[in-house]
């Protein structure tokens, strides 16, 4: 981790081995490999025209996630900044998150010796990436302004506040029936259990599940999230709630009570205690399975929007046969990137193994359900995709 | 590919002599993440209103809003990227988003130890590895 830094301060002439690492190496990947990382001198006034620029942009993916992806169109009509014109087009033409840069970098905006454009363009960037994503616009918001230092944090924490005051939505309560406000209500007991649960399961999966919850299990719910976290997903419990039928909504109840159960009772499910650097037999198998029955389209879609060192991580936790799908799947050029990346990974314990195939198996699930959806249709996945998400999530 | 900074390391640098404090902040953040495990995230947000160190409370409040970790190592990268600070305060807030990703990825207070104590030297990282145990540390202070 960061931590080789330290040891290896003393060797700066020498460039580093490429590293592992989780914060540094992506403060390094910003940073870029020939520029200095001290931050450029970008002047004031030009961090708050783009302080604005970002808001510009957080208000027009609000707009998207309220209406439709048509709506970057009509923000990318009126805007008049080039810089994020170009990233509006490019969201709603539905470009791939890679393809971003490059059209910045086409227009001029990055790789230019102007700081200023520079960071414009690496501001923009990341927060298309962050709505390629489906992020909800607060966290855009945080993504985009972080570019702009820590002294833009208050100004950002205040901008959403000021945001989630002016929301205003008809309460509509939609209730599907179930046992999981029971689930949920013994969890509320349990000091950060729920917490886990909803951390465990995901946002998307999380907002699905309890979109169909009463109200007093959903101001339960959100009373740990905080007021931005609680916001950003009420949110999305309400789009859910206009864009799910209820049999899908019951699904995800069934498979967010499923997971909370174990997290509830996990003496009842006990099992021989693996070795804790062994991957679980049966984690391995079902993540196999997974891979080798998910539509192509889909497998493509969630496989290319993973960072390489990430999928690298997940091939730990597969047999020979997912790898072979999997590679197949995100084709020659970035498989050579995730051996790579393999072959400079650190085995993983059993814990960090679970963890990245329930990070997978959410973005599965985030990317089968269609966007647009209209009420009475089902998420097309099959029964067994179903059950394997279930058996994944629900690991603990 | 990532590759290595070396302006990016330099930063890091810092005397022998001050790095004598960072047992004591890996204390304080494995405390956090004890408190993480047994309180939930939420009872973070607590914290980071007592907290005096800004970089360590503005990430304990970035927490508490329930950033995915990948969105939330994002953030803190652009923090440290952008931020002036550097040597000992640098390493510092180096590890304060080491230890903040890892409590968000779900790691045991035992594995966010791990990571912290490589931060002090061998020497000291087997101290503190002793003083807690490996297994399942338990701070005194700080929980």
């Amino acid at each position: 981790m960061i931590a080789a830094l330290c040891r290896t301060t003393a060797a700066l002439e020498e460039p580093l081995p490429p590293y592992t690492a989780a914060t540094a190496a992506t403060a390094v990947a910003m940073a870029g490999d020939d520029r200095d990382p001290v931050p450029p001198q970008v002047s004031g006034r030009k961090k708050s025209a783009l302080f604005t620029l970002a808001e510009r942009f957080a208000l027009a993916a609000e707009k998207a996630a309220i209406e439709d992806s048509s709506a970057w169109a009509v923000a990318a009509e009126s805007e008049s900044r080039k810089s994020l014109r170009i990233v509006l087009n490019a969201l709603a033409a539905g470009t791939h998150p890679d393809a971003v840069q490059p059209a910045l970098a086409q227009a001029g905006f990055a790789g230019s010796a102007d700081p200023g454009d520079r960071l414009e363009s690496d501001m923009l960037a990341a927060g298309a990436v962050e709505a390629l994503r489906g992020s909800h616009p607060y966290i855009l918001m945080r993504v985009m302004t972080a570019r702009l230092g820590p002294e833009y944090y208050e100004k950002t924490t205040e901008w959403i506040l000021e945001r989630i005051k002016r929301r205003k939505y008809v309460e509509n309560e939609f209730f599907v029936p179930g046992d999981l406000p029971e689930v949920l209500a013994r969890l509320e007991k349990i000091p950060g259990k729920l917490e886990l649960a909803l951390r465990m399961a995901g946002r998307e999966m999380s907002a699905a599940a309890l979109c169909g919850c009463p109200a007093e299990s959903i101001v339960a719910v959100l009373a740990p999230c905080g007021r931005i976290g609680g916001a950003i997903l009420e949110d999305s419990m309400r789009a859910y709630r206009a864009k799910l039928s209820t049999e899908e909504i019951a699904d995800a109840q069934a498979a967010f009570a499923d997971l909370a159960r174990e997290l509830d009772e996990p003496k009842a499910h006990t099992e021989p205690v693996e070795p804790e650097d062994v991957p679980d037999p049966g984690l391995v198998e079902d993540l196999t399975d997974l891979i080798l029955e998910l539509d192509p389209k889909l497998l493509r879609t969630v496989a290319l929007s993973m960072d390489p060192k990430k999928l690298a991580s997940l091939l730990q936790v597969m047999a020979p046969a997912g790898h072979d799908r999997m590679l197949t799947t995100i084709g020659p050029m970035r498989e050579s990137r995730v051996i790579n990346a393999l072959d400079a990974a650190q085995p993983l314990g059993s814990f960090e193994l679970t963890r990245e195939a329930q990070v997978f198996a959410q973005k599965i699930l985030a990317a089968a359900v269609p966007k647009g959806k209209t009420r009475g249709k089902t998420i097309p996945l099959p029964a067994k995709v179903r059950r394997l998400l279930s058996s994944i999530l629900g690991r603990e | 590919m990532i590759q290595w900074n070396a302006a990016l390391v330099r930063r890091l640098s810092c005397p022998e002599d001050r790095k004598a404090a960072l047992p004591h902040i890996v204390r304080t953040l494995t405390g956090y993440s004890q408190k993480a495990r047994t309180e939930g995230l939420a009872s973070l947000a607590e914290s980071a209103r007592m907290e005096e160190d800004p970089f360590l409370a503005l990430g304990l409040e970035l927490m508490a809003e329930g950033l995915a970790d990948e969105t939330l190592e994002d953030i803190l990268s652009a923090y440290l990227v952008t931020s002036d600070l550097r040597g000992f305060d640098f390493l510092r807030a180096c590890m304060v988003a080491e230890a903040l990703v890892s409590i968000s990825l779900g790691d045991s207070p035992a594995l966010t130890l791990r990571k912290l104590a490589a931060y002090c030297g061998a020497e000291q990282a087997v101290g503190l590895l002793s003083e807690f145990g490996t297994a399942s540390p338990h701070p005194a202070e700080h929980s």
